[in-house]
C-alpha cells in the first residue's frame, strides 16, 4: 500500500460524502491509502477568493504547511475548487517570498512548498495507462456513454500553471472511461461553467448554463454525465429537474463521479459506493445496462 | 570593378533558405557576377509562397508567379542549389567565410533522375502530405509539389517500405533511368563564400494550442494555410470550396483573426502583419469560387496598412459583401449532428450573439522557426526577445555580425513584396561588400562557333519522348515517329525514353553532327520548363538556339486524353506535324548586345536616394544624385527619433557626410532633370544647372510630403498641432513640462475619399510621441482617437507599452468624426465612444493631428518624363506589386522610398538598398544582351500610322528624326502586341512570324484527311 496525503475539503465531508467514500474505496483497491490531513481547514473556496485576496492565499497555506510537515510527498485533492485554490496558493507563495514569510510567521507548521498537489485524475490516469485499472476493474461498462464533464476549474487557473491535461479539450476522464469499457463522447461543453456557487444566489443564470450543457450532451448521444467536481456534480444532479422543466428537456441524465464508475467496474457494491444517494436516479441506468 | 587578385574576399555568397526572398537575392547576385550557394532544408525550393493559392491585393495566382522564378533559379549556371541541406557551422570573417553544409540522403540520384514521376505513381505507401497541410496524401517517394525545383523525387526514409522493412523496391523496378539509390548516405560539403544571407523563412503558429478554437478537434475548423490549399486548383479539392467533415459546400464561413498573434498568453505578442489582408483575400477568392458563400471576418483591428490595401478591403465589403465584425471570439463549439460551428461574440453594443457557421478558418500568425535559437547560434548572430534576427531600423538587413545579412520573415513578420524587396536589398548589401571580387567565381559557358545554315535546305531531326510512361502509356510513340519520318524536311526521326536526361542530350548532340541536322524538334513536355534546356543542347552542337522547336505532346495531349490512345496518338501526330511545319521556316536569330555606362542617376536626395547612392557607390559604380532642394535630407529632416528610439538626426548627418565625401558620388543640389534620353544601359541626362552626364540606370526616389490639414481648427488655434510639430516640441524638451493633456486624432487626411489609403506611419508616430510624453511626465494625459491602430509587426510592443503607461485609446468611426472646439484658451474635443455608446467630451491643452503622407508634387512630372505610371493616389506604380516591387516595366528604371508608397524609415532604407541591388545587376554587365524574341520592324512597309506607338507598353516604337516610326529593339520585350495591331504587317516577332503561324495552321488542317484515310 502506498500512502498519500488527502485533503477532502468541506464538500467531501458534507453534501458529497459519497465521493469521499468512493475515493477511499477505489484508490484502496488500487493500492493507495488516503491519509487525511490532521486539523485541516476550509480552503476559502469562492468566498475568500472573491472577497479577500490575502485570505484566499493564507487559508490554503495553512493546509499546505500541515501537508509539508506530514512527510508525504503527494497530496490528492478530489474537489476541483479546493484543488485549484490550493495550487494557486502554493504557486503564489513560491513566486512571492515576502508573502510567504508574512504568512509563515503566523503558522505553526510552515509552508515549505514541497508537497506535490494532485487532482484525482492525476492519481488515476497512470493506473489506467499502466493497465492496472483495466486489470482490477473486471466488469466492462458496456453501453455506458458518458459525457465527461470537467467543469471550469480543473484545467484553468487564475495564474500560470503547468496543466497536466489539454486545457480546453481535456482527455483524462476519457482515458479512464475507456479503460473500464465505457464509450465517452466528444462534445462541446466539457470545460464550461455549470454556474457553481451562483446556483444559490442567481439560480436562473445557473439553470441557463446547465441547460446548454445538458442539451449538447443529449444531442451527442450521452446517457450520463461523469465528473470529478463535487460542485458540478451537485448542481447538475440537484437542479436537473428544474433545468428540464424550464427548458423542456425530456431526457434525464444521471450524474456520476468518476470514482463511482470505477467502483462499479471493480465490482464494489452500489450500497458501499452510495450510488443510491443521487437526486437523479443513478441506479436505473446501471441496472438497465445490466451493470449492477 | 577591376578584380584585385590580392583581395582575400570571395566572389560567392551563401544563401540559407529557399523561399521567394532567397530566390530574389540569388538571382540578383548570380545575374551580376556572383556565384551563389543556395541551401534549402526541404527537397524543393519555393518556401511558403508556393503553398498559397492567390495573393493580395491583385488576386494573382501565386504558383504562376513563382514557378518561372523557380525554373530560372534551378537552371542558373551560377546558382548551386543544395536541397535537404542544413548549414552546420560557419567560420571566418566578412568577405571570407567557410561554411559546412550537411546534406541528408535523397535516395534518388539527381544526375540520373529526369523527374518523370513514374516512381511516385508506382509507390504503394501513402503518407499524410505536409504540403497539403494534412488534407491529402502523398507517397513515400515524392516531390513536394508538382512544380518542384529540382524536380528530382526524394524518398522519405521514415516511410519507405524498403528502407523501413526491407520490402517493396517498386520505385527501383519502375525507374528506367536507374536513379534510385537506397544506399545513399548523404554527405557533408564545405563552401568558401564572401557573404552569408539568412532567409530561413517562417513557421506558422500552432493553433491547436488555442484549444478553445477547436482546430484539430472539430473537422470544419481549419487553419488559414489549410484554407489556401482548399482554394488552390492543385489542392485537395481541386479548388472547389468544400469543408473537410463531409466535403459539402459551406455557405457561411467565418474567419477568426489574430490567432496566435497580439496575445502574450500562450501565443505571440507581435502582430503578424499579413493576416488581415490574407483573410480578406481568402474571403474574396472563396466568394469568386462559389457565389453562395457568405464570408464573415471577426477581427480586432483591420490592419490594411500597405499600398492599395484599404481599397481592397473596401472592395471586399462593397463588391463581394464580405462582412467584417469587430469582435474577439473566445470559443468555437460544434453543433451536434451537423458539424456546423457555433461562435459566441459580443456585438459592438455589448449584446451576446450565438451565430452558427458551416466552416471556420483560423487566421494563424507567423513566427520564427522552432529551431531559431540553434540557427542563430550556428551563425553566431544575435536575436531579439522573440528569436527574430536582431536588426536596427537604420540597418534593416544587417545582422549583429558583419557580412551576415538577413531577409524575409526571419527579420520580422512581413508579406511577399517586402520579402522580395529585402531579397534585393541583401543582394545589394552583399554586392557592396564584395564589389571588388565580382565575376571572380562565376562560370561562363564556352560555346563552339555557330554553323552557318543559311544556304542549306532544312534537315530536321525529330525526337519523340516517352517521358517514361507519362506519354508512352497514352500515345503510340512508334506511330508518331513513323509519321514524323514522312514529313517534308525531316531527315531523321527517333524515339527516346527521356529526351531531357543527361545521356540523351549527348545523343541529340551526336545525331546533329552525324546527320548534319540544321533544325531540331523534340516532341515531349512543356516549353515552359524544357525549351531552354533543348535550346542549350543544340547550341552546344553548333546550331543557333532558335532552330529548335518543342512539340508539347504531354500537357497538351497524353495528360489530358488519358485512356484514349487512338485519339491521343492522332493528336500527337498533328502537334508534331505543326511543329515541323514551323521548324522548316525557322531562321537563325542573331542577338544583339549594347554597352552599359556603369553609372546611376538618382533623383531625390532624401534618405532613399542617399541610401541607394551609397550602396551603389560602394559597389563601385558612379552615382549622380540630383536633389531639387538646396540641401540633402528630404522629409526626414523633421524626424527626430524612430519608434524604436534610434537617433534619426544623427543618422541623417552621418549619411549626408558619407554621401558628400564619397569619391564616386556627385551631388547636384538645387537642380532638376531637364531631359533624359536613351534606354537601359545608355541614358544621357542634362540638368537645369547646365550639367549633363551619361548613366546606365535611373532610381526615382522623389519622396513625399506631409499632408497639411485644413480640418480640426488647424491654423485657427495654436493649440492644434501636427505630430511632427509635437515631435519637435518633445525633442526640444518643451512638451509635457506640466501635467498637460493631449488628444491625438488619427487618420487626418488618410483613409477617406479622395485619399482612400493608409499613410502607414501615423499610428506609430502617435504611439511614439505618446510614450515620450508619458515617460517624461506620467501625470500628463494622452488620449488617442483612432479608427484602427495599425502598429503592425514587432511595433505592436509599443502599442502595448503605451497602454501600460496609461495612454487611453478611443475608437471613432469615419462617419462620426471627433469635433474640436475652442474652450477659452484650451480645447474641447467631442467624440462618440462605441464602448460606452455615449458621447465623450475631452478637455485638452493640445489637439495633435496625425496627418497623412502624399506623394511629392513633382511625382507626376517625373512620371511623365520617364513614362512610368502612378496609382490612383499618385504614387509610382511598380512593375509588379508582388515580385517586382522596385522595378518599373521599363528596363533600367527603379523606385525607392515614399515615391512608391507611404512607409516607415526602415522600409524606405530597405527599398533603397533593393533599388541599388537591382540597379547593380544591370550596371555589372559590360554589355546587355537583347533577347532574340523581339519584334522586327520593316520600315519600308511601315505607314507610320502610330498604332504600334500607342499600344506598346514599353515605348519601343518611337518617332525618328525623319518623322517616321522607328523601333528601338533594346526596349522591346517581344510581347507581339505591335505585330497583332500593325495593319501593314510591318512588325513581325522573331520565331513567331505570320508565315510560321500560317504554316502551322495549314499543317493542322491538312492532318484531318490523313488521319481519316488511316482509319479506313
Amino acid at each position: 500500500m502506498v500512502e498519500i496525503a488527502y485533503y477532502p475539503g468541506c464538500t467531501l465531508h458534507a453534501s458529497s460524502e459519497l465521493y469521499d467514500v468512493q475515493c477511499k474505496a477505489v484508490l484502496g483497491k488500487l493500492g493507495i491509502e488516503l491519509k487525511e490531513l490532521e486539523d485541516w481547514n476550509c480552503c476559502g473556496a469562492t468566498s475568500a477568493a472573491k472577497t479577500d485576496e490575502f485570505l484566499s492565499i493564507a487559508l490554503p497555506a495553512r493546509n499546505l504547511g500541515i501537508a509539508d510537515a506530514s512527510g508525504y510527498s503527494e497530496m490528492v485533492i478530489p474537489c476541483s475548487s479546493c484543488y485549484s485554490r490550493t495550487l494557486v496558493s502554493q504557486k503564489r507563495l513560491l513566486e512571492d517570498p515576502e508573502l510567504k514569510n508574512t504568512i509563515n510567521a503566523e503558522l505553526s507548521l510552515k509552508v515549505q512548498g514541497k508537497t506535490k498537489i494532485r487532482s484525482i485524475l492525476e492519481i488515476l490516469i497512470p493506473k489506467a495507462a499502466s493497465g492496472e485499472l483495466t486489470e482490477k476493474a473486471a466488469k466492462k461498462l458496456e453501453g455506458l456513454q458518458p459525457a465527461c464533464y470537467y467543469g471550469c476549474l480543473l484545467t484553468r487557473f487564475p495564474v500560470d500553471l503547468d496543466v497536466p491535461d489539454n486545457v480546453e479539450n481535456p482527455q483524462g476522464m476519457e482515458v479512464i472511461c475507456k479503460a473500464i469499457g465505457a464509450k465517452p463522447l466528444d462534445w462541446s461543453f466539457k470545460t464550461d461553467c455549470c454556474g457553481a456557487a451562483a446556483s444559490v444566489n442567481d439560480t436562473d443564470t445557473s439553470l441557463f448554463l446547465m441547460s446548454r450543457i445538458m442539451k449538447d450532451a443529449i444531442a451527442r448521444g450521452a446517457n450520463c454525465f461523469v465528473t470529478t467536481c463535487p460542485m458540478c456534480q451537485f448542481n447538475l444532479d440537484a437542479y436537473q429537474d428544474q433545468v428540464r422543466a424550464k427548458y423542456g428537456i425530456s431526457q434525464q441524465l444521471p450524474v456520476y463521479f468518476i470514482t463511482e464508475l470505477i467502483g462499479v467496474a471493480m465490482g464494489i457494491s452500489p450500497q458501499a459506493l452510495q450510488i443510491d444517494r443521487h437526486f437523479v436516479d443513478a441506479m436505473g441506468l446501471l441496472k438497465e445496462l445490466k451493470l449492477l | 570593378m577591376s578584380t584585385k587578385p590580392s583581395s582575400n574576399k570571395r566572389g560567392s555568397v551563401l544563401i540559407v533558405g529557399g523561399g521567394i526572398g532567397s530566390m530574389q537575392a540569388a538571382l540578383d547576385l548570380a545575374d551580376s557576377g556572383f556565384k551563389v550557394h543556395l541551401v534549402q532544408k526541404d527537397p524543393s525550393i519555393g518556401g511558403t509562397m508556393v503553398m498559397l493559392d492567390k495573393t493580395f491585393p491583385t488576386g494573382d495566382c501565386a504558383m504562376c508567379m513563382i514557378s518561372p522564378k523557380m525554373v530560372e533559379v534551378g537552371r542558373h549556371l551560377n546558382i548551386e542549389i543544395h536541397t535537404l541541406a542544413e548549414v552546420t557551422s560557419v567560420e571566418g570573417e566578412p568577405g571570407n567565410y567557410k561554411a559546412k553544409i550537411k546534406l541528408a540522403p535523397r535516395y534518388v540520384d539527381p544526375d540520373k533522375c529526369t523527374g518523370c514521376g513514374d516512381c511516385e505513381a508506382k509507390c504503394p505507401k501513402k503518407v499524410t502530405s505536409e504540403f497539403e497541410q494534412g488534407l491529402a496524401k502523398r507517397k513515400a517517394i515524392y516531390s513536394l509539389f508538382a512544380q518542384a525545383v529540382p524536380n528530382t523525387r526524394a524518398i522519405d526514409a521514415t516511410q519507405c517500405l524498403f528502407l523501413t522493412k526491407g520490402t517493396c523496391k517498386s520505385c527501383q523496378k519502375v525507374c528506367k533511368a536507374g536513379a534510385i539509390n537506397y544506399e545513399d548516405k548523404g554527405k557533408e560539403i564545405e563552401v568558401n563564400v564572401g557573404a552569408v544571407i539568412l532567409a530561413p523563412g517562417l513557421d506558422r503558429y500552432n493553433a491547436t494550442v488555442r484549444g478553445e478554437l477547436g482546430l484539430g478537434r472539430w473537422p470544419n475548423v481549419v487553419s488559414s494555410i489549410q484554407f489556401e490549399r482548399i482554394l488552390s486548383a492543385s489542392g485537395p479539392y481541386k479548388g472547389e470550396v468544400k469543408r473537410p467533415s463531409d466535403e459539402k459546400h459551406p455557405h457561411k464561413v467565418a474567419w477568426i483573426q489574430c490567432v496566435g498573434s497580439r496575445d502574450s498568453h500562450n501565443a505571440n505578442p507581435w502582430c503578424s502583419s499579413v493576416c488581415c489582408m490574407y483573410a480578406t483575400k481568402q474571403a474574396i477568392i472563396a466568394k469568386e469560387h462559389d457565389k453562395r458563400i457568405e464570408p464573415t471576418i471577426f477581427y480586432m483591428e483591420m490592419r490594411a496598412f500597405g499600398k492599395d490595401f484599404d481599397k481592397y478591403v473596401e472592395r471586399a465589403k462593397k463588391e463581394y459583401g464580405v462582412r467584417y465584425q469587430r469582435a474577439m471570439i473566445s470559443a468555437v463549439r460544434e453543433e451536434p449532428g451537423t458539424g456546423n460551428l457555433i461562435m459566441r461574440y459580443a456585438a459592438e453594443d455589448g449584446t451576446l450573439i450565438d451565430e452558427t457557421f458551416d466552416m471556420v478558418v483560423l487566421s494563424v500568425g507567423l513566427e520564427p522557426h522552432k529551431n531559431a535559437d540553434e540557427f542563430a547560434k550556428t551563425f553566431g548572430i544575435e536575436t531579439n526577445a522573440y528569436k527574430f534576427a536582431k536588426t536596427s531600423p537604420l540597418l534593416p538587413v544587417r545582422t549583429s555580425k558583419e557580412g551576415i545579412f538577413v531577409t524575409g520573415t526571419y527579420q520580422g513578420p512581413k508579406d511577399i513584396p517586402e520579402t522580395v524587396m529585402q531579397g534585393s536589398a541583401v543582394a545589394g548589401e552583399a554586392m557592396a561588400l564584395l564589389g571588388e571580387v565580382r565575376g571572380t567565381e562565376t562560370m561562363k559557358k564556352e560555346l563552339p562557333p555557330e554553323r552557318d545554315v543559311a544556304n542549306e535546305e532544312p534537315r530536321i531531326g525529330v525526337f519523340v519522348c516517352h517521358c517514361g510512361i507519362n506519354i508512352a502509356s497514352t500515345v503510340d510513340i512508334e506511330k508518331v515517329v513513323e509519321e514524323a519520318k514522312r514529313l517534308p524536311g525531316v531527315v531523321y526521326a527517333t524515339n527516346t525514353i527521356y529526351a531531357c536526361a543527361q545521356d540523351n542530350q549527348e545523343v541529340i548532340k551526336q545525331t546533329i553532327r552525324d546527320q548534319k541536322l540544321n533544325r531540331v524538334v523534340v516532341a515531349s513536355c512543356t516549353p515552359r520548363t524544357h525549351e531552354p534546356l533543348f535550346q542549350e543542347t543544340i547550341r552546344d552542337a553548333g546550331l543557333n538556339k532558335y532552330l529548335f522547336d518543342l512539340a508539347d505532346i504531354r500537357e497538351q495531349c497524353s495528360w489530358c486524353h488519358m485512356g484514349k490512345k487512338d485519339e491521343a496518338t492522332k493528336k500527337a501526330k498533328q502537334i508534331v506535324k505543326m511543329s515541323v511545319a514551323k521548324s522548316r521556316l525557322q531562321k537563325p536569330i542573331q542577338t544583339d548586345t549594347v554597352g552599359v555606362t556603369p553609372a546611376c542617376m538618382i533623383i531625390g536626395g532624401g534618405v532613399a536616394g542617399m541610401t541607394s547612392a551609397l550602396a551603389l557607390a560602394d559597389q563601385g559604380f558612379d552615382v549622380h544624385l540630383v536633389e531639387k532642394e538646396n540641401e540633402l535630407g528630404g522629409l526626414v529632416r523633421n524626424l527626430h527619433r524612430t519608434l524604436e528610439g534610434s537617433d534619426v538626426q544623427g543618422f541623417l548627418k552621418q549619411r549626408i557626410e558619407a554621401v558628400k565625401s564619397h569619391p564616386r558620388i556627385k551631388v547636384y543640389t538645387g537642380a532638376e532633370v531637364k531631359k533624359t534620353e536613351g534606354f537601359v544601359g545608355n541614358f544621357k541626362t542634362s540638368l537645369t544647372d547646365g550639367s549633363s552626364f551619361d548613366h546606365g540606370t535611373i532610381i526615382l526616389a522623389t519622396g513625399g510630403v506631409e499632408y497639411e490639414p485644413t480640418e480640426y481648427l488647424y491654423k485657427e488655434s495654436d493649440r492644434v498641432i501636427t505630430q511632427r510639430e509635437l515631435e519637435k516640441k518633445i525633442a526640444a524638451g518643451e512638451a509635457a513640462t506640466t501635467s498637460e493633456s493631449f488628444v491625438m486624432i488619427q487618420c487626418v487626411g488618410s483613409r477617406e475619399e479622395p485619399n482612400q489609403y493608409c499613410s502607414r506611419i501615423c499610428c506609430q508616430d502617435a504611439v511614439k510621441n505618446a510614450i515620450a510624453i508619458k515617460e517624461k511626465n506620467p501625470d500628463a494625459q494622452v488620449v488617442i482617437l483612432y479608427r484602427d491602430i495599425r502598429t503592425y509587426g514587432l511595433r505592436e510592443d509599443y502599442y502595448k507599452k503605451a497602454r501600460e503607461l496609461g495612454v487611453l485609446f478611443v475608437r471613432y468611426d469615419v462617419d462620426r468624426k471627433p469635433v474640436v472646439e475652442k474652450a477659452g484658451d484650451r480645447l474641447q474635443i467631442k467624440t462618440w465612444d462605441y464602448m460606452l455608446n455615449k458621447e465623450l467630451v475631452l478637455d485638452a491643452d493640445w489637439a495633435v493631428l496625425s496627418t497623412g503622407l502624399r506623394p511629392h508634387p513633382t511625382t507626376d512630372q517625373v512620371g511623365e518624363m520617364y513614362k512610368v505610371t502612378r496609382n490612383p493616389d499618385g504614387y509610382f506604380l511598380e512593375a509588379h506589386v508582388k515580385l517586382r516591387p522596385v522595378d518599373f516595366p521599363s528596363e533600367g528604371i527603379f523606385v525607392a522610398g515614399l515615391a512608391h508608397a507611404p512607409k516607415n524609415l526602415d522600409e524606405t532604407i530597405t527599398q533603397a538598398l533593393a533599388a541599388a541591388g537591382r540597379a547593380g545587376v544591370v550596371l555589372s554587365h559590360e554589355r546587355l544582351a537583347v533577347s532574340g524574341i523581339i519584334a522586327k520592324h520593316r520600315r519600308e512597309l511601315c505607314m507610320s500610322c502610330l498604332s504600334c506607338f500607342r499600344v506598346c507598353p514599353f515605348d519601343s516604337p518611337y518617332i525618328a528624326e525623319d518623322g517616321k516610326v522607328s523601333h528601338n529593339e533594346v526596349k522591346c520585350m517581344g510581347c507581339g502586341i505591335c505585330a497583332g495591331i500593325c495593319p501593314a504587317k510591318a512588325f513581325q516577332v522573331n520565331n513567331f512570324r505570320d508565315d510560321m503561324i500560317l504554316a502551322m495552321i495549314d499543317a493542322a488542317a491538312e492532318c484531318e484527311p490523313a488521319a481519316a484515310s488511316e482509319s479506313k
